[in-house]
């Protein structure tokens, strides 16, 4: 597949979107356990996220 | 590589005493008043902790417009309260000798303790309860990790290995390697060191707030370490959240836009804070 042309902040944004999700998957990775179903964790991340999506805009 | 109850009670026994004005903060947290010029007077004696205490009072995280120079005027700003809380965390810092056991990040570790005692406190003003003892609770929750680091140094190193080898939490390879946790330590020396009822139960109960008679201080500090741990601020290349409770977490009753808040408050107060304690 040809990539299509992006302005370049996109690509960045993308790139910082991909990197903030891969830290977030490794530190929450031990949320699942036994007896926690992790929704509190999955709000704090979602609070997480949202918080340094605002920092990188 | 198990820990006998006798290793992990010397091991306390052979750390440097807290001073007696410091035992009696901590024993008395909870109350409200203390006799001012009493206290200034016996903090006064030890120069060290009041060098401390003075750079901690004048860290952002306390916003005074004026820089404090002395005890007395640092209460009169702060409030009695306030200074009985850090006159403590200052005392409790210069008791654990750094760098004797291999793997363990002293800055790692007062980088986490500061980020969630400011969290602590952040969290505590929201849901109007003593910020103070927040404070102080967020700072010492993990304790037993710093016992556990300094008094046995080896059996601690393997610790930290076993977690890297394993990828599990750190109370999963505290328990596989030595039989018992942080917390069991952290109960042990705030017995010792006679640590205020409230302040014992949060240390004991902050990984499991859910338990009966936990208590608020408990939830509060249990989700100021989640926070911290998420927010990546201690510089931990193994950092991992732990599981969070859904009671702890709902208890705190709080919306989006005040966790952002929160945030910022936390990561913008606990740098100064840590450099201080750590040093």
């Amino acid at each position: 597949m040809i990539a299509q042309p992006t302005p370049s902040g996109a690509v960045q944004e993308d790139a910082d979107s991909a990197a903030l999700r891969a830290r977030l998957d490794l530190l929450f990775r031990k949320q699942m356990t036994e007896g926690h179903d992790g929704w509190a964790a999955l709000q704090l991340r979602r609070h997480i996220e949202a918080y340094r999506r605002e920092e990188q805009a | 590589m198990k820990l006998a109850p006798e290793q992990l009670v010397q091991g306390i026994r052979d750390l440097p005493s807290l001073p007696a004005v410091v035992m009696d903060l901590l024993s008395d947290l909870d109350m409200e008043q203390a006799d001012i010029s009493v206290l200034a007077k016996k903090v006064s004696l030890d120069p060290a902790l009041t060098a401390k205490t003075l750079r901690l009072a004048n860290s952002p995280a306390f916003g005074l417009q004026v820089k404090v120079a002395t005890i007395q005027q640092a209460i009169a700003f702060l409030g009695v309260q306030t200074m009985r809380n850090l006159i403590a965390a200052a005392a409790v810092t210069v008791c654990f000798p750094a760098g004797r056991c291999p793997g363990f990040s002293d800055r790692v570790f007062w980088r986490h303790a500061s980020a969630s005692a400011a969290c602590a406190r952040a969290l505590a003003r929201r849901i109007r309860f003593n910020q103070d003892i927040a404070f102080t609770a967020g700072l010492l929750h993990d304790i037993g990790r710093l016992l556990l680091a300094t008094t046995q140094p080896e059996a601690y190193g393997a610790v930290l290995a076993w977690r890297r080898a394993h990828d599990c939490t750190l109370l999963e390879a505290e328990r596989a390697v030595l039989g018992i946790d942080h917390v069991d330590a952290g109960v042990a020396l705030a017995a010792h060191w006679q640590f205020s009822d409230t302040m014992r139960q949060a240390i004991a109960r902050h990984h499991t707030p859910d338990m009966p008679a936990a208590g608020m201080l408990a939830a509060i500090v249990h989700v100021a370490d989640a926070i911290v741990h998420a927010l990546d601020l201690a510089g931990d290349a193994d950092e991992v959240v732990p599981p969070l409770s859904g009671l702890a977490w709902d208890a705190m009753k709080l919306n989006e836009e005040t966790y952002l808040h929160l945030f910022q408050e936390t990561e913008q107060q606990f740098e100064e804070m840590s450099a201080i304690l750590a040093a």
